[in-house]
């Protein structure tokens, strides 16, 4: 077939066919996808991110070197394994969205790589900055089910009497020289102290959520070397075994023995 | 619009032109399809009645996405992607090696790769120019059009990068891969 044969055989095949050409906005349409999902990845790798950084500065790691605990146990308890799973995620997609725009192809896998995460850091940046972290990790333990279930390891790690570690929130206002909380399981504690380190508040108030290094005297009474108050709108622990109990102190309701088989002795 | 005037066009004109103008894109087919034909041929065993299937397939898909060419690119870069695309998926179904039609090919691009490949000029050129279908029928497709581009279509880094859609740098390592699969070819040839 020579050259003249193939150019009328193919507009011979366009014609009866009635092939057109593919109007340009879907080609438009199609990298503004490309390039949409693309952002979106990127903007929620960055949010991921954001909540990393943010459980990384309200984890206390300065507060748990004074006490006897793991830095191992510290440091895997308070792994955000979810957002990491997730970040490493949006940040593939991202690549392989780059990947597939119109000049996508001339990156290298690992240049394309570093510049997704040189996005995701620097979105995820400005969004620690504006505190936006926070604010999604405090909604994900009040809204999304399970998340709070899932992370309870990085409040658990504070839970632990026989380390000096305790979390929870106090009941009543101090006397002069203790105070009761309940932990975060819902068990009730008198908290001892003697010129105890305070960090975050001047007076020992009821109602502030706390995380205190100390010593366990016996099964419900603690020593307290160190108070820091937790920020209001910071989770702290799972909710329903504590603010039941909680509310039911505050309340003057007597709570069963059998609660989480641990008689009060106060 | 006269059909001779067009041929003075450069391929990005005639591409504005052939949405509206069917003759501006017979002139572009006009323009490729032997250099097509041959690198489809070059990269596949299929026979010249197939090669030309392919060849069509790929006009056609050409001219059903034309309003997707991008002027930053040479519309030679494009036409040959749409062609190594086609041929991919045609090899992928037949899975097959080239062979036969030595002579079509030109002493200076036998020289070129002979060069190219590092082999002693005078003993080997005649043996690879006898056995060059079949040694690059050897070694594997990735590499097989990375030669043909780069040294049959004389085609540079970055056009073959247009082409396959790969780094330039990807482009650079499959090309030195590809002389050394050669190589291999040939020592085996030999015995």
């Amino acid at each position: 077939m020579n050259k003249t044969t193939i150019s009328q055989e193919v507009l011979k095949q366009i014609q009866e066919k009635k092939i057109e050409p593919k109007p340009k906005w879907q080609f438009l349409a199609r990298n503004y996808m490309v390039w949409g999902a693309g952002s979106v990845c990127v903007v929620v790798g960055g949010l991921s991110l954001s909540v990393m950084a943010h459980m990384a500065r309200v984890s206390d790691w300065e507060l748990y070197a004074n006490a006897d605990g793991s830095a191992l146990t510290f440091a895997i308890e308070n792994m955000p394994y979810l957002w990491i799973v997730v970040m490493v995620l949006f940040i593939l997609l991202a690549n392989y969205n780059l990947k597939h725009t119109k000049s996508g192809y001339k990156y290298r896998l690992a240049s394309a790589v570093v510049v997704v995460i040189g996005a995701s850091v620097f979105v995820g940046g400005i969004f620690h900055v504006m505190n936006i972290g926070r604010a999604l990790d405090s909604l994900f333990e009040e809204r999304v089910p399970y998340y709070a279930q899932f992370m309870a390891p990085r409040h658990a790690v504070w839970m632990n009497p026989e380390q000096g570690l305790l979390t929870g929130k106090i009941t009543d206002d101090a006397s002069d020289d203790s105070f009761i909380m309940v932990d975060i399981y819902g068990g009730e504690w008198e908290v001892l102290f003697e010129k105890p380190e305070l960090r975050g508040m001047e007076i020992i108030k009821a109602g502030l959520p706390v995380r205190i290094i100390g010593e366990a005297i016996d099964d419900y009474l603690f020593k307290a070397y160190i108070i820091k108050v937790l920020p209001p709108e910071q989770p702290f622990g799972p909710k329903e075994k504590f603010y039941y109990r909680f509310k039911k102190i505050k309340k003057g309701e007597p709570v069963s023995e059998s609660f989480f088989g641990r008689p009060r002795t106060i | 619009m006269e059909f001779e005037h067009l041929k003075e066009k450069t391929d990005e004109e005639l591409v504005a032109l052939a949405i509206d103008f069917q003759a501006a894109f017979s002139t572009l087919i006009d323009r490729y399809s032997d250099k097509l034909t041959w690198y489809i041929r070059q990269i596949t065993n299929v026979s010249r009645e197939e090669a030309e299937d392919i060849l069509q397939e790929t006009f056609i898909k050409a001219y059903t996405n034309i309003n997707s060419f991008d002027p930053s690119l040479k519309f030679s870069s494009w036409i040959y992607r749409i062609a190594h695309n086609e041929v991919i998926s045609n090899y992928r179904k037949r899975k097959a090696r080239p062979q036969d039609d030595a002579n079509d090919i030109d002493d200076k691009l036998v020289d070129s790769l002979v060069a190219e490949v590092d082999l002693d000029k005078e003993v080997d050129r005649e043996f690879l120019r006898k056995h060059l279908l079949d040694i690059l029928g050897g070694i594997d497709m990735k590499y097989r059009e990375v030669l043909v581009l780069r040294y049959f279509q004389d085609r540079s880094y970055k056009e073959i990068s247009d082409i396959i859609k790969k780094p330039e740098g990807t482009v650079a390592t499959l090309i030195n891969r590809a002389k050394k699969e050669c190589r291999k070819q040939i020592e085996k040839k030999r015995k």
